[in-house]
């Protein structure tokens, strides 16, 4: 059976675990913590270890959906969790105090993750603040990632078809740059 | 009247009153909906005419035909002139002659194409941005534009589908309340196959999706109403990239026979035309760009040049099939040409076309720099056929 | 619990209450390596040993532990993880909630002590933890 382990990252209360949620097609599993930190998020929990949720295609392919902590503190869940990922989707909350810097920090913890397979950016909570737009957040990755080419959407991560978008979006992403990969090394 | 009604012109405004420039739009919006008129009114110099005052300095082009506004006590000089008051009569006359010239002027085939701004590529804001700064574009639209006079049918019995008209900034936004809908010939029957469940879009949405273009190509700061069946249907705020529509887009009558747009320049500070955050005006330019053109190339698409994808385009705001999204994959990541696209995304060349059509309207390609870089060849077949996650996972979820 | 309260890491009444179990539970039992209180959400409300940077990187993993442990429980149904031991070459870590608290108490034993007897430590420190809480709650 091929395995797919697709991370979940971005900052506290961007929506990873809803996201999962959202996605997955078996009850998740979550680690959630009564939140002490309400400055950053206010909401009740937060994820201390990690989310768990799948998706089976087919009886060949089992697509594994791991959401890590937002709070750095857990970062040594960041790299246990990276190791088996082929692709990230990383989510933003729109309303964060500096939005397109949290971008910034999680792309330099995981924009290696491109190389593995590929990235997508997903901007939650953006009914909640409006700026900065979907532009900005383009403009940082092409600075921070320059020549590579990550999909950036504004989504609600409670939304499922939403999350498919951004999920799909992915895999096609991945699959496309490995299609160019292949025929560009069977052209030399 | 029967030969002017076949060709469509541009005309720029420039360097003319707020009072001048509504007065010559509203004369031509009127004549447009009771006789015809073929005039396009835009907010720029590069236009197929330009009426500019007649003590300003002003060089036009060889191609362009310059009508000189005499303002009270002046003399006319040589050419082309119209003096104040400007009265309905006098500016159809000179007009019809500045047609008359073009269409000497012109080589048969490309009698009639619509010019607009095109070659201010440097100051260009999120639009078809390229990578290289100094380039031989040119002016208007010229032959690429060809389909739009010669090939498509559509046009031919409606060319007047559209009054586009931009003042200056200090034109009344009241201006905005009396927009003048042109009379347009019933659509034809579609001559291609229908796109989507919609069918076919009117050729009047052609006109709409150029002039939108030019509007954004200007980057000026600009609103916009486009009416349909006489009715306020869709208000754009380009300042704020959002517009509001009174029915969801999907509903707005694509092939209705009263179509027109209405476009004024705006100071920044003045408050938006739209509630905001309204909706993304990708939205709308996806719609419209989509189902335009009849699935032909967009006039101010080149096939020689090839694109690619400068920002993944918001699919979760976009009404978007699956198969858009590897569309996206492929020319996200290399530069591709239409017919390139669609081999690589594994979709028809006119799907392919439309998606280019819309992706560059929103602005949202850059052009390959390097126009002899060969080609990216896809040697696999599409991941649909080789049975990729994607999909296995589309079958899945049903999509 | 009541919200409006500042949060055990903040709380200067529990930061003492934890930091006199600590040194009690020291007393009590020498091969203890270190200690730490730590909110559920892995902030570090005390520690015993160690230095702040170690101290707060186990809060941290203690509360990603105890998480998964509740996690593993809850997914076999059988009851709350009520402790979570890890048995190394050369020592072990037992971790266990604060009865009533969103709170857990983890301790790092050398390998010269007893599971048995660190375990039983363990749960006393945690139950007079809470029981010092409710006292100053009182
Ligand atoms: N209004 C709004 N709420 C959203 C949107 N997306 C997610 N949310 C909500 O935002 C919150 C996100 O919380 P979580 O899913 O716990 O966030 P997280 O990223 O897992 O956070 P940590 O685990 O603490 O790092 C939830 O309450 C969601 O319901 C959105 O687009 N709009
Ligand atoms: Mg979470």
């Amino acid at each position: 059976m091929a395995e797919h382990v697709i991370l979940f990252a971005g900052p506290m209360g961007a929506g990873k675990t809803t996201a999962i949620e959202s996605l997955s097609e078996i009850e998740t599993i979550r680690t959630e913590a009564n939140n002490t930190d309400r400055e950053t998020a206010d909401k009740d929990t937060t994820t201390v270890a990690l989310d768990y949720g799948e998706i089976t295609v087919g009886d060949e392919d089992k697509v594994r959906l791991y959401g890590v902590p937002g709070q750095r503190r857990f970062n040594f869940m960041w790299t246990i969790l990276k190791e088996r990922a082929v692709g990230l989707v990383l989510l933003v909350n729109n309303d964060a105090a500096d939005p397109i810097q949290e971008l910034a920090d999680f792309l330099d913890e995981f924009g290696d993750l491109h190389e593995k397979g590929g990235v997508v950016v997903c901007v939650t909570r953006s009914d909640v603040a409006t700026s900065p737009h979907i532009d900005q957040y383009a403009e940082k990755i092409r600075e921070v990632l320059p020549g590579r080419m990550i999909p950036v959407f504004t989504a609600d991560a409670r939304n499922t078809d939403q999350m498919r978008t951004c999920l799909m979006s992915l895999i096609a992403n991945i699959e496309m740059t490995a299609m160019i990969a292949a025929s560009q090394e069977r052209a030399a | 009247m029967v030969s002017m009604t076949k060709a469509r012109h541009s005309l720029g405004l420039v360097g003319l009153s707020p009072i001048e420039c509504a007065k010559i739009a509203t004369f031509i919006e009127s004549e447009a909906e009771a006789a015809g008129c073929p005039w396009l009114v835009l907010h720029s110099d590069s236009c197929d005419a330009l009426i500019v005052p007649a003590d300003v300095e002003f060089s036009a082009d060889p191609y362009q035909v310059l009508i000189r506004l005499v303002r009270f006590g002046g003399t006319p000089g040589e050419g082309l002139s119209i003096t104040t008051p400007i009265s309905a009569r006098e500016l159809m006359d000179v007009l019809k002659q500045a047609q008359e010239l073009l269409g000497r002027q012109q080589k048969p085939a490309a009698t009639g194409s619509l010019r607009v701004k095109m070659e201010d590529w440097g100051g260009m804001p999120a639009n078809d941005r390229h990578d290289v700064p100094a380039r031989d574009i040119p002016a208007g639209f010229g032959t690429t534009a060809r389909h739009m006079t010669d090939g498509s049918a559509a046009l031919k019995t409606d060319p007047y589908a559209v009054a586009a008209q931009i003042t200056h900034p200090h034109a009344q936004p009241s201006a905005m309340a009396t927009p003048q809908p042109v009379q347009q010939m019933p659509p034809q029957p579609a001559a291609h196959a229908g796109y989507g469940e919609a069918g076919e879009f009117s050729a009047a949405w052609d006109q709409i999706a150029v002039a939108l273009y030019s509007i954004v190509q200007n980057s000026a700061p600009a609103v916009a109403e486009i009416r349909v069946e006489n009715l306020d249907m869709i208000r754009i705020d380009f300042r704020f990239r959002a517009y509001n529509s009174r029915i969801p887009l999907e509903q707005v009558n694509t092939h209705g026979h009263r179509i027109a747009i209405r476009s004024t320049l705006v100071e920044a500070y003045r408050p938006p035309i739209v509630n905001l955050p309204g909706e993304s005006l990708d939205k709308l330019f996806w719609f419209i760009g989509s189902q335009a053109f009849h699935g032909m190339a967009a006039p101010w698409l080149k096939p020689e040049e090839r694109y690619r994808l400068r920002r993944w385009p918001n699919f979760t705001e976009l009404n978007h099939a699956v198969a858009d999204m590897r569309t996206a994959a492929a020319i996200g990541n290399c530069y591709l040409n239409a017919a390139e696209l669609s081999s690589a995304a594994g979709i028809t060349p006119e799907a392919a076309t439309r998606t280019l059509n819309a992706y560059s309207l929103m602005g949202l390609l850059e052009i390959q720099a390097n126009r002899s870089a060969p080609p990216v060849v896809f040697t696999p077949p599409p991941p649909e056929k080789s049975g990729g996650l994607f999909s296995k996972l589309r079958t899945k979820l049903g999509l | 619990m009541n919200n409006a309260a500042p949060s055990a890491h903040k709380d200067p009444h529990i930061i003492a209450c934890a930091g006199e179990v600590l040194e009690g539970l020291n007393e009590f039992c020498r091969s203890l390596r270190y200690a730490t209180f730590l909110t559920d959400d892995g902030f570090e409300v005390a520690s015993f040993g160690g230095d702040d940077k170690q101290n707060r990187r186990v809060a941290s993993m203690a509360s990603s532990m105890q998480a998964l442990g509740d996690a593993v429980a809850k997914d076999l149904r059988i009851g709350a993880a009520e402790y979570i031991i890890i048995a190394a070459e050369t020592g072990y870590v037992i971790q266990m909630r604060v009865p009533d608290q969103l709170m857990v108490l983890a301790a790092h034993f050398d390998a010269a002590e007893t599971v048995g007897k660190a375990l039983s430590v363990v749960r006393l420190a945690a139950s007079n933890m809470c029981a010092m809480i409710r006292r100053e709650a009182a």
